[in-house]
């Protein structure tokens, strides 16, 4: 009786420390979840939950399209072209740093936008602009 | 809270399947009674976002009902404790260690095999879901074809075990959707073992054991913290309920079965045709019992009520209804030979070269023992057929989606069809041997 629960104490501590170690080792690695999630938080605070967003970005994959929505939750990203964005509609511009081949510029659309905020780190630079 | 109250609410289910079920392994009635209240708590959960429930209220309540129940339940339960003893079934020492070294090794793969927020599908459907359920005004805007690329359509059994946590702990951690993955496929290991323990079949159990955690059969995909593995779970479960029938039934057991083969309707859109075909052949193979066939339906009826309303009033049209602008009529695809041919290749090839130990199990226990026989294996073998013409129909791209989504199906049937396939594999080798160290014994 004393080997068996010695077997399940020694099972149960090597199970309990190889848990710890690796959800620590993959919960402390950051992804692109938490950078643009940084910037977005301080970004949208204000906006009403229930209002679309609208989504560009110099970066054309759904990769960071669909990031910048999981972090956006509960507002829904929608990505449009700036024509089609309709007037007072609040855009998140993203602009992926990393990204070396284009910038994002809305030239020469940046006149008809009203810049409400702007956030940077060292991977993005997103602003939240109004469309007028 | 949210956890005590699911501890307490499993203990309250394990003494009413331990009072009412001729199940005798605690291991397998532990794991029943933890999977029914999780499902059931999901039901509530989102049943309560609709009606906007406060959370700390649902919570304060559904922990308070059964801390009462359960005291009042131990008191009746020691009162009957002596007329109560059925034997324990015991495992040797080495069979312990053998158990345990493959649920190690399977928790290394399973931990090589995710990452933070799992794989693609996983933060953008299943978690995303989760995060939109924390907000009890505004959850509703998930459910719009604006972003149609998050499947609004989806039911909301794995979000929701998500949000509940997230929740109740007042985070949103990458930590909960991870050991979410972990526990199912912990809890689809520990099924099958103790399936096998409660049929006296330790041998078997402990080879179906090490197929499944020593090889990539399960981490690879449950590492990935798709809803895959979840729905899998379910689908396992009924046929572990059937295999455990007396042959006199059990009401409790027919229950159960209904609740869990409905249920899988809420973890994936799949679950609803393996709903449809379990059922289809659950009628056949019992219409001559009508207690079991009523008892079946009304396990069935409180998922199917919560799916119907979420499908009928909150959902939008799933891409396959709605067609997605897609302009090929189903005529044309159905005749289109070079859309079969595709799809063919897609179910024999990458069945081959990514399943090879089940296929060639499947077809050695097919020629020998007879396995098409089964009930399980007739229902996923329709239900592969299934699968297959909603490919051959999709107005997606078919090599597209062929290539995200065939291996992911493969997967959810891995876990029932290893399971069927050592429950008739007999061979003088597998005989539990009385001599044996690793022999089930009665203490």
């Amino acid at each position: 009786m004393k080997i068996r629960r010695n077997i399940i104490l020694v099972f149960l501590i090597t199970l309990g420390i190889i848990l710890v170690h690796q959800t620590f080792r993959l919960i402390t690695r950051t992804t692109s979840a938490e950078h643009l999630g940084e910037l977005t938080k301080e970004l949208i605070n204000d906006v009403d939950k229930s209002k679309n967003l609208y989504f560009l970005s110099n970066n054309s994959s759904t990769h960071i399209y669909f990031m910048t929505q999981f972090v956006c939750v509960p507002n829904t990203l929608i990505k449009k072209n700036y024509e089609e964005v309709p007037p007072n509609g609040l855009i998140l511009m993203v602009n992926d740093l990393s990204y070396k081949d284009s910038s994002l510029t809305l030239n020469p659309q940046t006149q008809q936008t009203e810049l409400l905020n702007s956030q940077t780190n060292l991977l993005y630079k997103i602003d939240l602009v109004k469309k007028k | 809270m949210i956890l005590f109250a699911l501890i307490l609410w499993t203990a309250l289910f394990y003494f009413v399947l331990d009072r009412h079920s001729l199940l005798e392994t605690w291991l397998l009635k532990v794991v029943i009674s933890f999977l029914f209240i999780t499902c059931a708590t999901t039901f509530l959960f989102f049943l309560s976002l609709v009606a906007q429930l406060n959370f700390n209220l649902f919570q304060l309540i559904y922990s308070a009902i059964p801390l009462f129940i359960l005291l009042y339940y131990l008191i009746f339960i020691r009162s009957k404790e002596t007329e109560n003893s059925l034997p324990l079934p015991y495992v040797s020492n080495r069979g312990l260690i053998i158990i345990f070294s493959s649920l190690i090794v399977f928790t290394i793969l399973f931990f090589n095999s995710t990452q933070r927020w799992g794989h693609w599908d996983a933060w953008a459907i299943w978690t995303m879901h989760a995060k939109f359920l924390l907000f009890e005004n505004d959850f509703w805007n998930v459910f719009t074809n604006d972003i149609d690329w998050v499947h609004p359509d989806y039911p909301l059994m794995l979000p929701s075990i998500i949000a509940i946590i997230w929740k109740s702990f007042q985070t949103q951690s990458a930590a909960v959707p991870l050991i979410i993955a972990y526990v199912t496929c912990f809890l689809i290991l520990m099924t099958i073992i103790a399936s096998f323990i409660e049929d006296k079949q330790l041998k078997k159990g402990i080879l179906c054991l090490l197929l499944l955690s020593c090889t990539n059969m399960l981490s690879k995909h449950g590492g990935s913290q798709y809803a895959d593995t979840l729905l899998s779970l379910f689908i396992l479960i009924p046929f572990v309920l059937i295999k455990h029938l007396p042959k006199e039934g059990n009401n409790l057991l027919f229950f159960l079965i209904g609740f869990f083969v409905a249920s899988s309707g809420w973890v994936k859109n799949e679950g609803l045709a393996f709903f449809a075909l379990f059922s289809f052949f659950f009628f056949i193979s019992s219409f001559k019992n009508k207690r079991a066939i009523i008892i079946y339906l009304m396990g069935c009826i409180i998922p199917l009520i919560v799916i119907g309303c979420f499908k009928i009033y909150i959902a939008p049209a799933n891409d396959l209804v709605s067609g997605n602008g897609d302009s090929q009529t189903i005529y044309t695809k159905l005749f289109d030979i070079n859309r079969h041919y595709i799809t063919m290749k897609y179910f024999i090839v990458d069945l081959i070269i990514k399943l090879p130990i089940l296929v060639f199990l499947v077809i050695y226990t097919a020629i020998k023992f007879q396995l098409w026989k089964t009930l399980a294996f007739r229902v996923i073998a329709f239900l592969l057929i299934l699968y297959y013409f909603v490919y051959i129909l999709t107005p997606r791209d078919l090599v597209w989606q062929l290539s995200c989504s065939f291996d992911r199906l493969a997967h959810q049937i891995t876990a029932v069809m290893i399971y069927t396939i050592f429950i008739v594999l007999e061979s003088n080798w597998l005989k539990e041997d009385k001599s044996s160290s690793l022999v089930y014994k009665i203490q």
